[in-house]
């Protein structure tokens, strides 16, 4: 009986280990195509649907340089969330900083991917758990899901068009939790405004923001007095 | 008329009290100015707190569209005592001083003096206006810069595009000048009662501080009563600042205050073409 439960446990570990070397395996894939991109600046048009963020869609420029300097440079106010487009890459690129484990496929938009699990080794992180989504056969990441301590959890879903060979997406949609927005009148000045009409617990719980990307302009140097 | 109207511009600028309002109006400008300019990062944060807890805000947030448009905010409540400072002491200030009587003796109609009073207080209002403009606007454009306009409500945040600004701004004062007028006409028609200053002047404040009152209580029987209170209707400038622009709403109050005007002028027509002068 000792044989059998020892070759279980064995085989349990064995299966874990193989699955964390899988997982790493296609993260380092997808880490290959992402840092053929030194640098990159893009032009980008934001668009926020939050119920309390009444705005237009925003202009902005995106600037990003290795390893991790990033910056969205806008002439007007725009609205990102606090998980940024590079916080995963980030955690990613560091091998040693976080266990990954499969955990199952699902089809996205035709393609199959694989279920990632990646936990970050330091506790003091921010970042909880990460849960990515990854095309295995384009080595791209197509979806991802951060949980995080301050912010709660944030759906990022990537749609990929003409840079898909550099991993660069064209759209990104950050479906966010929101938290309801309220500030005293006497503050806000607004005295004849109505109350909402919305009934407690029946306002939207999350919001989005769409990024549509375009204009890329690849590994032609972006200076660091932008990123200042 | 017209020299009728010059007159009394005259008279409005020989009283200090005339230059109450321009003084203030100068000294809590600059004075915000200075606060926002020292400590306004940490304002704006108070106020956004809640979006930058889980966003980023990216861009000139503090600017001079929002510096001009938290003075309007602050000041469109005690702009109205500045009116009635001037105003209420049109006829009431002359009654008392005796001059009245001599006026009515010259030849021009009663209705005539009323109308260039009227005309005198409306471009009174106007040149406060036009100074909180120049110190609000102006001012703050130049220390602060332009940038994307956040109105701060107190359910929603709504952020215009700094070129759509000017002409929202615009239009607010315009509805600002209206407002006041409305103000101006009714401290002018108590005036027509009274034989002293104070009365008409404290009168008008007290209406206006009451009915400001039973605006912001949030009482199911104050709702019923707060479409008929001309002051419910002085802040609609703030919709020049919604998207989409609430078009029928600001009709609306539009009319009222119009209406409001022609009755209180209308009062002090009536008022002291009947009016027996024994000052």
């Amino acid at each position: 009986m000792k044989k059998y439960t020892l070759f279980f446990v064995l085989l349990v570990l064995g299966f874990q280990v193989k699955a964390q070397e899988d997982a790493k395996v296609v993260i380092g894939r997808v880490l290959d195509k992402f840092n053929t991109v030194k640098d990159y600046q893009a032009d980008a048009l934001i668009d926020t649907k939050i119920s309390f963020l009444n705005m237009l869609p925003q202009k902005a420029k995106i600037f990003y340089k290795q390893p991790n300097k990033f910056r969205v440079k806008s002439t007007g106010i725009a609205i990102l969330p606090k998980q940024n487009f590079d916080n995963l890459f980030n955690l990613l690129a560091k091998e040693d900083g976080y266990q990954a484990f499969t955990s199952g496929s699902e089809i996205i938009n035709g393609y199959k991917t694989m279920i990632i699990n990646v936990i970050p080794n330091a506790d003091t992180s921010d970042l909880v758990l990460a849960k990515i989504w990854v095309d295995n056969a384009r080595n791209l990441i197509v979806k991802s899901q951060l949980t995080t301590k301050s912010n709660g959890t944030v759906l990022i879903e990537y749609e990929h068009g003409k840079h898909i060979d550099t991993g660069l997406a064209d759209k990104i949609t950050f479906t966010v939790e929101i938290k309801k927005y309220k500030i005293p009148k006497a503050i806000s000045a607004d005295i004849n405004s109505p109350t909402s009409k919305v009934p407690p617990g029946k306002e939207p719980k999350t919001g989005k923001i769409l990024i549509t990307l375009s204009n890329y302009i690849i590994n032609k140097g972006v200076p660091d007095s932008v990123f200042k | 008329m017209f020299r009728l109207c010059i007159t009394e511009l005259i008279k409005i600028a020989a009283k200090p009290r005339s230059y109450i309002g321009l003084a203030a109006i100068t000294v809590i400008v600059g004075l915000i100015h200075l606060a926002m300019y020292l400590d306004g990062l940490n304002y704006i944060s108070f106020v956004t707190g809640p979006v930058q807890s889980s966003f980023m805000l990216e861009g000139n947030i503090l600017n001079g569209n929002l510096v001009c448009f938290i003075i309007l905010q602050t000041l469109i409540i005690q702009i109205p005592l500045l009116v009635a400072l001037v105003t209420g002491d049109l006829i009431s200030g002359e009654a008392a001083m005796g001059t009245i009587r001599l006026l009515a003796t010259r030849p021009v109609s009663r209705d005539q003096i009323i109308i260039s009073k009227f005309l005198a207080g409306a471009l009174y209002v106007f040149l406060l206006l036009l100074w909180l403009g120049i110190l609000s606007l102006g001012l703050g454009l130049l220390f602060f810069g332009p940038g994307d306009l956040i109105v701060l409500k107190s359910e929603q945040l709504v952020i215009i595009q700094g070129d759509d600004t000017l002409w929202r701004f615009f239009s607010a004062f315009g509805i600002a000048f209206l407002s006041l007028m409305v103000v101006a006409s009714f401290s002018l028609a108590l005036s027509c009662f009274a034989d002293n200053s104070i009365g008409p002047i404290m009168s008008t404040m007290a209406v206006i501080l009451l009915f400001t009152i039973i605006g912001t209580m949030e009482i199911p029987f104050f709702d019923q009563i707060k479409p008929f209170l001309f002051t419910t209707h002085m802040v609609i400038w703030r919709n020049f600042f919604d998207n989409p622009l609430p078009i029928e709403q600001i009709r609306t109050s539009v009319l009222v205050l119009t209406g409001h005007m022609m009755l209180f002028l209308s009062i002090a027509l009536i008022t002291f073409r009947r009016k027996d002068i024994l000052s």
